[in-house]
């Protein structure tokens, strides 16, 4: 995939985003002040890389002038190449020899679409390797990922697969979900009408580049006025008569309607809000369905995702342990119970037993604990017990985390019909779930 | 009061409205999606959990869930779907589903937001798709000011949706704008608000335990084996 990674050197809001999106439909904002767009398909619309990076730059810079940018095979390669050599280009699979030479310090921006956990556990790393006398990136690409995993753990071997080129993350299509309204809080009441001018230019500079982006045209522009010193609104509403996103137009219109306003109670703050419109108006065939259930839901998954809510169907797994024993994903996927099997080979045969056809009998609670409830002895005591002996035991493969769990349903004090287990190794009771 | 102010007062206040009474037959009331539970089904004046109008369901003895997978239950057998947001400290599985006869194709699962202006931005986004006939949401222990539930109402009136919420806290602020307050108690479920009903209305338990019971059933031959 081949991502382009826009460094805006200072934060902005997540619709900064929409700004990109003639560029790519795949378009991602991570505070603070990064976008990566997915341009493996668009690039040849632009004319190739350098042409597509220039343009993005261009409009990037109307609005943060010290933009930096840069084209690589990763989100995080990308942001690692922007900081290290800003408005390159590295070739397809060359992206590893580009930042071979680059210092330790760019593990920080080795993170693309998610931000590390925290900048600490990167900094011990450097520090560690500084300690070491290993200055450069492609000089820890030596070290085992066992001595990664084993130090910082998940950072550790994020790192590790980073550094050869084996973690992979995807953009997905940003679907503008919010409002075309901005709102601004003057840092002084103002009464003269240029300057009121000037802030609303700005402001509606910034939603002329969003609509830009999202290819749609404003067919009604909304504008409240607060005034200072009382409750009193002004409302002006423009209506071009056709449509489009002409700033000087607009600019023109909001300055006739100004005059006849009296700015004698001056200006605190004002809102302004777009109606927008398609750019192009295409006549589907009245009996052809515009969109599909599954298209709506696809769509809002990948909204939800986008705001880190995981979303999708839930599907049982034939795994032993309830926590394990289910999944979501993102598109529906039947699950079909697997009976016992008997496998012959000439004179000699091998059962393969299989857990599915009774965990779908198996009773298992409608509301799991995201993390099974410790127990202590003064709570249980106030459970009230359905069965003397266990209405299930779990046990996983010895070399797996092997939890052996006697199951019980029990009565909470509050009536709850709980599933409790009693964890043999550890001898310990602990709240599961619900049959809510 | 006598039964004599009564009628006056019953005179009076047809002289003001006049035409704008309407005969009790003739009384239409909102739609609604059957629980599945006969005896709530009968008391209430949708039939079930009323569309275009936020519900609460205080689960503080467990059985919550249960009824709105009933209801989930017939909206899937109608080909139409449902959803689901989770809350933070527990998250809804499948196989209580399935035993419900619920269709997973048609129940969208939503992992629990990080607070509670995610949550309502989410039920926004899901009401705003016309897709769900219902939805629900697990609020865990905390609770909504009466704006964000009148919002969520309007949302529901204009979508036509049953939202469903769901709270573990008994002492949660039951805003006068839920259509449906139920409160899941050890013994009984109250229900403590319900449009042109009287309430509270008190419904025994062991009607919605009956569903349970197979799940007992099952755990006895599981040990049995």
């Amino acid at each position: 995939m081949r991502t382009l990674c826009l460094c805006l050197q200072r934060d902005a809001t997540p619709s900064v985003a929409e700004n990109f999106l003639s560029f790519s439909p795949r378009v991602h904002y991570r505070a603070p002040g990064m976008v990566f767009m997915d341009i493996t398909t668009s690039a040849k619309l632009f004319g190739g890389e350098k042409q597509i990076l220039d343009e993005a730059l261009y409009v990037s810079r109307e609005f943060f002038p010290d933009t930096v940018g840069a084209i690589s095979d990763s989100p995080w390669g990308a942001q690692a190449l922007a900081s290290e050599r800003p408005n390159s280009i590295s070739l397809p699979t060359q992206e590893l020899v580009d930042l071979a030479d680059a210092p330790l310090s760019r593990l920080h921006q080795l993170e693309g679409l998610i931000a590390w956990r925290s900048t600490r556990e990167v900094e011990d790393i450097v520090d560690f390797f500084h300690m070491l006398g290993v200055h450069r990136l492609n000089d820890i690409r030596k070290f085992q990922v066992d001595s990664f995993r084993e130090r910082w753990q998940d950072t550790g071997t994020l790192i590790w697969k980073r550094l050869h080129g084996m973690d992979k993350q995807v953009i997905s299509p940003l679907l503008p979900s919010e409002g075309l309204q901005d709102f601004v809080y003057l840092d002084f009441s103002v009464s003269l009408m240029p300057f009121l001018l000037h802030c609303l230019e700005k402001s509606l500079k910034r939603l002329v580049a969003r609509l830009q982006g999202r290819g749609e045209y404003a067919r009604k522009v909304i504008l409240h006025l607060f005034c200072e010193y009382s409750d009193q609104v002004h409302m002006i509403e423009l209506q071009p008569a056709t449509p489009g996103r002409n700033l000087d137009l607009l600019m023109k219109l909001f300055e006739n309607k100004l005059g006849e306003i009296s700015l004698d109670n001056p200006i605190k703050q004002f809102e302004v809000e777009v109606v927008p419109c398609p750019e192009k108006l295409q006549q589907l065939d009245f009996f052809e369905p515009r969109v599909s259930d599954h298209e709506k839901v696809s769509q809002l998954v990948s909204i939800f995702n986008q705001a880190a809510i995981t979303t999708g169907f839930l599907k049982a797994k034939d795994e032993i342990m309830p926590e394990e024993a289910w999944a979501v994903t993102p598109e529906f996927e039947d699950y079909e119970p697997i009976g016992d099997a008997v496998q012959i080979e000439g004179q000699s045969f091998q059962i393969k037993p299989s857990y599915s056809v009774h965990l779908s009998q198996a009773p298992r609670p409608s509301r799991l604990l995201k993390k099974p409830k410790r127990l202590h002895a003064r709570e249980l005591d106030r459970f009230k017990f359905l069965s003397a002996q266990p209405v299930e035991r779990m046990e996983d493969s010895w070399w797996e985390d092997s939890r052996g769990r006697d199951y019980y349903f029990a009565l909470s004090p509050k009536g709850e019909f709980t599933w409790l287990f009693h964890d043999r190794i550890e001898n310990q009771y602990y709240l599961h779930g619900y049959f809510d | 009061m006598s039964k004599e102010l009564l009628l006056s007062k019953l005179n009076e206040l047809r002289e003001k409205l006049g035409s704008h009474l309407v005969p009790g037959d003739r009384v239409t009331h909102a739609a609604g999606i059957s629980t599945g539970w006969s005896s709530l089904d009968g008391y209430l004046s949708w039939h079930g959990f009323p569309k275009g109008a936020v519900s609460l369901l205080v689960s503080e003895a467990g059985g919550a869930t249960t009824l709105w997978s009933q209801a989930v239950a017939k909206v899937n057998a109608g080909g139409r779907w449902a959803a689901y947001v989770n809350g933070t400290e527990a998250e809804i599985t499948p196989w209580n589903l399935k035993r419900e006869h619920v269709d997973l194709s048609k129940l969208l699962w939503i992992s629990a937001p990080v607070d509670i202006k995610q949550t309502l931005w989410a039920m926004q986004e899901l009401m705003s798709l016309c897709l769900f006939e219902t939805i629900a949401c697990d609020l865990g222990r905390t609770g909504l000011r009466d704006h964000q539930v009148l919002k969520l109402k309007k949302l529901a009136m204009r979508y036509q949706t049953a939202v469903v919420m769901f709270s573990s806290n008994p002492g949660i602020f039951k805003s006068s704008f839920y259509s449906l307050i139920m409160h899941f108690q050890e013994k009984n479920v109250s229900v403590l608000r319900a449009l042109h009903r009287p309430t509270p209305h008190v419904l025994e338990r062991r009607n919605l335990y009956a569903d349970t019971l197979p799940v007992l059933t099952a755990g006895r031959h599981a040990l049995g084996r």
